[in-house]
């Protein structure tokens, strides 16, 4: 059995609606993610996927419950202790690439190391070999704006895994691509996680995609099932 | 490099551009602001320095009175000989002067005379040694010639070998007794030009025993004026003269005090107009803070990104405070560059804006002067960089109170 790196125990989580009435968007969500281990998680628009993920990633605080990193309870821990787990433990992805327009290919990947503190010579040719393997060993030098959607996702995978996460989050990230690219970008994505031996936890609408992974989690009610 | 330096100086010279638009016009903005204030501090300067040697130069750098009383006597000339062998002092002239009327042929001009010792030469203003003299020679000067300001020779319609007529107030004893005053025929030997109009419009030079003789003066006269050696402070030399050398009578008193006024009037007209001047910068500085805001606006799902990845909030708001400081930096720099060249093709911009005619009736000289001050420009470049740092905070703070979640959501 692999060993555990994120627990999620009882998580609930409560907004406040313009009328000031609480609204409960997580009811005590309990989740365990393992080393290596992929897991997508479906749900409603509005259903709190990308809350639950914040929480996660120690990016919002949940109104109850554990957020646990290797056996850390995390969510009461300083910002700046919250920020060095991020950069250490966690990549991101995301539906909008988020990709720095005034940086090339190569130096939008490199700024995941410089965040972390580790740019140096090896991170240097860590992301041009990571380029090399999502397909864009001939696009380093090129901007955000001379690339396709599809190859600015795979810019911000490459990004992602550059620090050897342990888990990298993905918030919809074929949302904004046409089917045969989200299909590539998905292989890549699986692919490289499964190389890196990093869990993933994809948030998606797409059944497809998310059947590949190696477990289904739906969100509903404001709880997670195992499908 | 740290993360926030990297991407502050990024997002003002992206990759594979030199710079950007918004960088481009910010530096600009405060590199004129800069040029602004540097260039008006340079001028004022210059005029400050310029119109110093000038009065040096042609009044002279301490100056002993009575009063307005003659000096004469016995004690005159002890005292003479006392400031004469003082070791700080390098030349020490007696001085006589006052106004007269000069008529060539039908055109009066009222200008006053100075006094000069054509006996022993001894003259505490550099004439000789700047060459103010022109079309002559001081040294043709003697009894029967006079030396006249280019200006007041220009008045007259005087040239050199005509022959002027002087007439001196203390003429108006001889109408009281009926007698008629006759006027002193002087020969012009040469025009004086000092580059200082308002001398050069109304002095004209006679020996002293001419002075002397026109002022009724006996061996008397009314200053004595000293050139002190190089590295001697005039002011201290002044007071120290006062309290230990000088009785109630007489009292020395430096170009500085004697021109206090003008002197004040162009120190005060150079704080108005840098402080109206620094306005300029402080718009600039606006004009930044409002681009960098927005680009804090436009960039929210980058900040929150960087969040994700482990920023921290005051690496967020560091990173908006250096562009800042980036931009101010560089104007600042930008504007001083600006300024030395300006500043050195002064001659053909002013001559094309204002023409010279205007540069000397108004300020006395036939071209624009300058003094670069290493503190004024310190200072200029040190208040554009701090206001744009400042600039670059409010932005920076808006950045770094941006959450994660919530700029991760923002469309």
């Amino acid at each position: 059995m692999s060993s555990e790196i994120l627990r999620i125990e009882n998580l609930k989580k409560n907004f406040k609606s313009p009328d000031g009435s609480e609204i409960e968007v997580l009811k005590g969500v309990d989740l365990s993610l393992f080393k290596g281990e992929s897991a997508s998680l479906r749900g409603e628009s509005g259903a709190g996927k990308t809350t639950f993920l914040n929480i996660a990633a120690c990016l919002e605080t949940p109104s109850s419950g554990g957020v646990y990193w290797d056996g850390l309870k995390v969510d009461g821990l300083s910002n700046s202790k919250q920020a060095k787990l991020r950069s250490s433990y966690m990549g991101f992805v995301f539906q909008s690439y988020c990709l720095v327009p005034e940086l090339n290919a190569l130096e939008n990947v490199l700024f995941a190391a410089r965040i972390a503190g580790n740019f140096n010579k090896k991170t240097v040719s860590r992301a041009k070999e990571i380029l090399e393997k999502v397909g864009l060993s001939g696009r380093m030098s090129h901007m955000p704006h001379q690339m396709s959607g599809g190859e600015r996702q795979r810019v911000a995978i490459a990004r992602a895994i550059l620090n050897r996460p342990k888990v990298i989050f993905a918030d919809e990230p074929t949302g904004n691509l046409d089917e045969n690219t989200g299909i590539e970008v998905m292989d890549m994505l699986l692919d490289l996680c499964e190389v890196e031996d990093t869990a993933l936890l994809l948030i998606t609408h797409n059944p497809d995609f998310a059947r590949r992974t190696s477990r289904n989690l739906v969100l509903k009610s404001g709880r997670i099932v195992e499908e | 490099m740290k993360w926030w330096l990297y991407i502050a100086v990024k997002q003002l010279f992206p990759t594979g551009r030199i710079i950007s638009f918004f960088t481009l016009v910010s530096i600009l903005g405060v590199a004129l602001g800069v040029l602004a204030l540097f260039g008006t501090q340079s001028v004022m300067n210059g005029f400050h320095n310029e119109i110093g040697v000038k009065l040096v130069d042609t009044g002279g750098q301490i100056t002993l009175e009575a009063g307005g009383r003659v000096i004469a006597g016995k004690n005159a000339e002890i005292l003479f000989d006392k400031l004469k062998n003082n070791p700080e002092v390098e030349r020490v002239e007696k001085v006589a002067r006052g106004s007269v009327m000069m008529i060539n042929g039908n055109t009066p001009a009222y200008p006053v005379l100075r006094s000069y010792d054509t006996i022993t030469n001894n003259c505490a203003l550099p004439i000789k040694e700047k060459n103010f003299v022109s079309w002559g020679d001081i040294d043709e000067l003697d009894d029967d010639s006079v030396i006249l300001g280019i200006g007041v020779a220009n008045r007259i319609g005087a040239s050199k070998g005509d022959v002027v007529e002087v007439y001196a107030p203390t003429m108006l004893e001889r109408l009281s007794k009926n007698e008629v005053p006759m006027p002193v025929k002087l020969e012009v030997a040469g025009f004086l030009n000092t580059g200082f109009s308002d001398v050069d419009k109304n002095v004209a030079l006679v020996s002293l025993r001419r002075m002397q003789d026109l002022y009724s003066l006996g061996k008397g006269f009314h200053s004595y004026v000293l050139k002190l050696k190089d590295g001697v402070d005039e002011t201290a030399f002044a007071k120290q003269l006062n309290a230990d050398v000088l009785n109630g009578d007489v009292r020395a008193y430096t170009w500085l005090t004697g021109n206090e006024a003008f002197l004040r009037v162009i120190a005060t007209e150079k704080v108005m107009m840098s402080v109206i001047i620094m306005l300029i910068i402080i718009v600039a500085s606006f004009s930044i803070c409002s681009s960098l805001y927005t680009t804090v606006l436009r960039k929210t799902k980058e900040i929150g990104l960087s969040v994700a990845m482990g920023a921290r909030p005051f690496q967020i708001a560091l990173c908006y405070c250096v562009q800042g400081f980036i931009i101010g930096f560089l104007g600042a720099l930008a504007g001083i560059l600006l300024t030395f060249l300006l500043l050195e093709n002064r001659a053909a911009i002013v001559e094309f804006i204002v023409g010279r005619e205007t540069l000397e009736q108004f300020y006395h000289f036939s071209s624009l002067p300058v003094l670069y001050d290493l503190k004024d420009a310190l200072r200029a470049c040190l208040f554009a960089v701090v206001l744009c740092t400042l600039a670059g905070f409010l932005p920076a703070l808006r950045a770094s109170r941006l959450k994660a979640s919530e700029a991760m959501r923002n469309e």
